[in-house]
């Protein structure tokens, strides 16, 4: 049965809010009911405050190549700053960390056991080639497998069993066949949860393999389920706490989370557990979001009241409520492979193995600290057993280099990213003050670096702003000519066009004129020097328009694009007067006038009685 | 750019009337034209109606007959083209004719055109510019220096050198800086004597030949002490080449045939070592 068809049958039997019958049965008869919830829960137990491994440091579990070497997986002790152990590891999957073992998946497909103290192998567990692995999780004293025992990992497999192992020892507690299709599972305290059939969230005892209860997401797929100290959470689109109050989980639930995004983000809050290829370390971790919560009761709210974007390079916390920024972190040309949120700190490690805290109120930079110094290595990734790490800075909520940290991001020279700064330049334009102004300004400075939009996007900001403080600016800018010598290029005049006349500055306009008389100005520049001329009424740039359209009014090289041409017309049909006029009418009519000249003139000057005679010479202006 | 500004008052003139060409602004410092036959009025009307007539090739004949009579009234017809505007084959003939003519009466239109967009035109235009003696003109060539075409901007530096115009050596240094041929014999007509070690030390930053041309170009200079002319040939010796080779052939043929020079051995001893090899 497909998880559409489910999902559809599930829906059918939702009528009342009541427990339900499991489609199809696991060895629990009802699913969705709020005391078997309760009962699980409760028979969960207390979690760890800190961090899970047994040494209880907070430790980064790194998988890393070093320079021409083979992978290794490394043990990195974050308060002494220090590497505790490094071995080689075929590893083939996140690294998850019990209290005395961290697991992985090698690439033979067998799930390894490392102490966490040595990093020696304590035990393994092969796979049998037909089956597939849909993931693997520890926590405390337990480590669970999900293994599809038929139909591959296709969302119409249907035999699976979940397997839990003592993690000291690695021997088998229980296997328990279960039907899928179901996706990897979660440990947490005494409990093994995991998601199957898209809608369902069942909960195991972690030590018998007993079905305690099953939860019934109704209204989006549980893709995920993520065990937190602060209690057991799933979802997809959004996120529910577990609780007696979501045994059939819907979206009004005060215990239902779901963040106001910016448009560019994508809203990631964990990873897709029922695909086996996100088990492994990949893009999807320098792409989500990073959330912890807060709870009361059987009510959960997004701590802080922020998620915190990772994007790549970049991390930005947003006001889940509003989407508001608060704080932005620009990584320094290379990518944050893997990161954490610990609950005071987002917690990161770098393709090159710098490792950073950023305060998660602030964004302010708490941390840092280096795998290997001087050392060429490359991290593919890494998993953080970290609760509650990360130095306290005073919670301030506000961010003061914001404004330099956006246009750090906005004029980035990786050209990568062109949405990333497409929300930062929209968050500079929602602030105020000459900071902004001169950040944006560097726009005239940027060369091809930045992509073409964000450079438009930019001007038109800076253009809308009508800050009359940036006219000296302007006016030093129109004063540059183009010289070889001085290897010297007016940049943007089009922009400029535009910048002096929403700011109506007429002074301006002989400086913007002067360029209609060098041979290298930019053409596309023509049209809003014109505009401008017109929108200020500025009579003074008649002359240089008149020689403008003379000068190339039979030249062929403007028949493909007659624009500036025309242009240039309009500025003195508008602007001008009966000498114009006369001037216009030869125009039209004289021998060469390139045809969209001739055309646009003589559909312009019908409207109005052609004069009976030529305006004389001495007439005029 | 205040040249230009009357020109729309000609384009009325001399488009939209019939009568009489009036007269434009003089610029009270002409070049100096060579005298010659005017042009019988018939003769020069028939002319002005090709000129602004609807065949371009009579057109472009009729210009380089107005260019070739040396005649002062042929220039108004060619200003007169220029300022109401013509294709870009025709505008160049047009300057040619009125470089031969000189009219100082040119110098708006013309410092117009220095500035068109079709380089041939521009070219063309600085060409019939320089060719005028009004002091103004130098200005205009100086920023044509600037020029983003090599060919305007040679032009610009030769009739600068020509002129023995000084104020142009910073910018034909900077042009040197950035290997740009053209200039380089205009700097070594112009280039401060006090400098000539800052342009050797662009050996290596820029081709030996631009270097040697600017060098050859300096040692021909009559007021330049035979000392330092010693160190730039001593310079042009470490420079492998037929540029540098050429340049001291030159050299030598500029010095008159009794004046025995210190320099005069030096490069000899340096050009005869190159042909033995």
């Amino acid at each position: 049965m497909s998880r559409r068809l489910l999902l559809a049958t599930a829906a059918a039997l939702l009528g009342t809010a009541c427990a339900v019958p499991v489609v199809p049965a696991s060895s629990s008869t009802r699913g969705g009911d709020p005391a078997l919830v309760r009962a699980a829960l409760a028979r969960a137990g207390e979690g760890e405050k800190g961090p899970t491994n047994k040494l209880g440091r907070p430790m980064a579990f790194v998988v890393v190549r070093p320079a021409g070497g083979p992978l290794e997986l490394q043990a990195f002790d974050l308060e002494g700053k220090s590497v505790r152990w490094r071995h080689r590891a075929e590893v083939a999957g996140r690294v998850a960390v019990a209290g005395d073992v961290v697991v992985y998946a090698d690439r033979a497909g067998a799930l390894v056991a490392r102490d966490v103290d040595t990093g020696a192998v304590r035990w393994q567990r092969g796979l049998d080639s037909a089956f597939t692995r849909m993931g693997y999780a520890a926590s405390g004293a337990t480590v669970a497998e999900v293994v599809q025992t038929a139909g591959g990992s296709s969302a119409g497999a249907k035999e699976a069993a979940v397997i839990a192992y003592d993690a000291a020892s690695g021997s088998q507690r229980f296997s328990r066949d279960i039907t899928g299709p179901v996706a990897a599972p979660a440990v947490w305290r005494n409990l093994v949860v995991v998601p199957r059939q898209s809608q369902w969230v069942t909960l195991f005892d972690a030590q018998s393999g007993q079905v305690l209860a099953d939860i019934l997401s109704r209204e989006e797929a549980a893709s995920f389920v993520r065990g937190l100290p602060e209690g057991l959470f799933f979802g997809s689109q959004g996120v529910f706490l577990a609780s007696e109050r979501t045994a059939i989980a819907q979206r009004k639930s005060p215990a239902y989370m779901r963040a106001t995004l910016p448009a560019f983000v994508r809203p990631l809050y964990h990873h897709d557990m029922y695909r086996p290829a996100e088990v492994d370390y990949s893009a999807l971790d320098r792409n989500r979001l990073l959330w912890r919560a807060t709870t009361s009761g059987e009510e959960t709210s997004f701590a802080g009241g922020a998620v915190v974007v990772h994007n790549f390079r970049f991390f930005f916390a947003v006001d889940a409520a509003t989407g508001r920024l608060r704080w932005a972190y620009n990584q320094p040309r290379i990518d944050a492979i893997s990161s954490a949120h610990t609950g005071r700190s987002i917690l990161f490690v770098t393709s090159d193995g710098g490792f950073k805290a950023l305060d998660a109120a602030s964004g302010a930079v708490t941390y840092e600290a280096a795998l290997g110094i001087g050392d060429a290595l490359a991290v593919s990734g890494a998993t953080f057993d970290a609760e509650g790490f990360g130095p306290a800075t005073g919670g301030s909520q506000t961010d003061p280099n914001l404004v330099s940290t956006l246009a750090s991001i906005l004029w980035d020279p990786d050209r990568r990213f062109t949405d990333v700064r497409m929300f930062a330049l929209e968050e500079m334009t929602k602030m105020g003050g000459p900071d902004v102004a001169r950040q944006l300004l560097r726009a005239l400075d940027i060369g091809e670096a930045v992509p073409a939009p964000v450079l438009k996007k930019t001007m038109e900001v800076l253009v809308e702003r009508q800050d009359r403080a940036l006219l000296p600016v302007y006016m030093e800018a129109l004063r540059v000519r183009p010289d070889y010598a001085e290897d010297r290029q007016p940049k943007r005049l089009d922009f400029f066009a535009r910048a002096v006349t929403t700011l109506k500055a007429k002074e301006a306009i002989p400086l913007l004129v002067e360029h209609l008389r060098l041979p290298d100005t930019d053409l596309e520049a023509v049209g809003p020097i014109a505009d401008a001329a017109i929108a200020l009424q500025a009579k003074e740039a008649l002359e240089p328009f008149q020689d403008f359209l003379l000068q190339y009014r039979a030249d062929p090289a403007f028949v493909g694009d007659p624009s500036p041409l025309i242009a240039a017309c309009n500025v003195l049909l508008k602007l001008g007067g009966p000498k114009q006029r006369s001037l216009l009418l030869f125009v039209a009519e004289a021998p060469h006038t390139i045809e969209p000249v001739s055309s646009h003139l003589q559909r312009s000057l019908v409207p109005e009685d052609a004069p009976s005679k030529p305006a004389g010479a001495s007439q005029g202006e | 750019v205040c040249l230009v500004r009357h020109l729309a008052g000609w384009i009325l003139v001399w488009a939209l009337t019939v009568g009489d060409v009036a007269a434009a602004p003089s610029t009270g410092a002409a070049g100096k034209s060579k005298p010659s036959k005017p042009l019988p009025s018939a003769e020069l009307a028939d002319l002005r109606a090709k000129l602004l007539g609807e065949d371009v090739a009579t057109a472009v004949t009729a210009a380089q007959r107005l260019g070739d009579s040396g005649a002062r009234e042929a220039a108004e017809p060619l200003a007169e083209l220029l300022a109401i505007g013509a294709l870009p084959n025709l505008a160049v003939e047009a300057l040619a004719g009125l470089e031969k003519l000189r009219d100082p009466k040119s110098l708006q239109v013309l410092t117009l055109y220095t500035g068109n967009r079709n380089v041939p035109v521009r070219k063309a235009a600085v060409k019939a510019l320089a060719a005028l003696g009004d002091p103004r003109v130098a200005g205009v060539l100086i920023e044509r220096l600037g020029d983003s075409a090599a060919e305007v901007r040679t032009v610009a530096a030769e009739t600068l050198a020509d002129r023995k115009d000084s104020r142009a050596a910073p910018r034909l240094f900077k042009l040197v800086a950035k290997n740009d041929a053209g200039a380089a014999g205009p700097l070594g007509t112009l280039i401060k004597a006090d400098n000539v070690p800052q342009l050797a030390e662009l050996r290596g930053r820029v081709d030996d030949a631009v270097l040697a041309t600017a060098m050859g170009e300096f040692l021909k200079r009559p007021e330049v002490a035979d000392r330092l002319r010693v160190d730039v040939i001593n310079t042009l010796a470490r420079m492998p080449g037929a540029a540098a080779t050429t340049a001291l052939v030159e050299y030598l043929t500029t010095i008159p045939e009794k004046d025995n020079r210190a320099s005069r051995a030096e490069a000899q001893k340096l050009v005869d070592s190159r042909g033995a090899q």
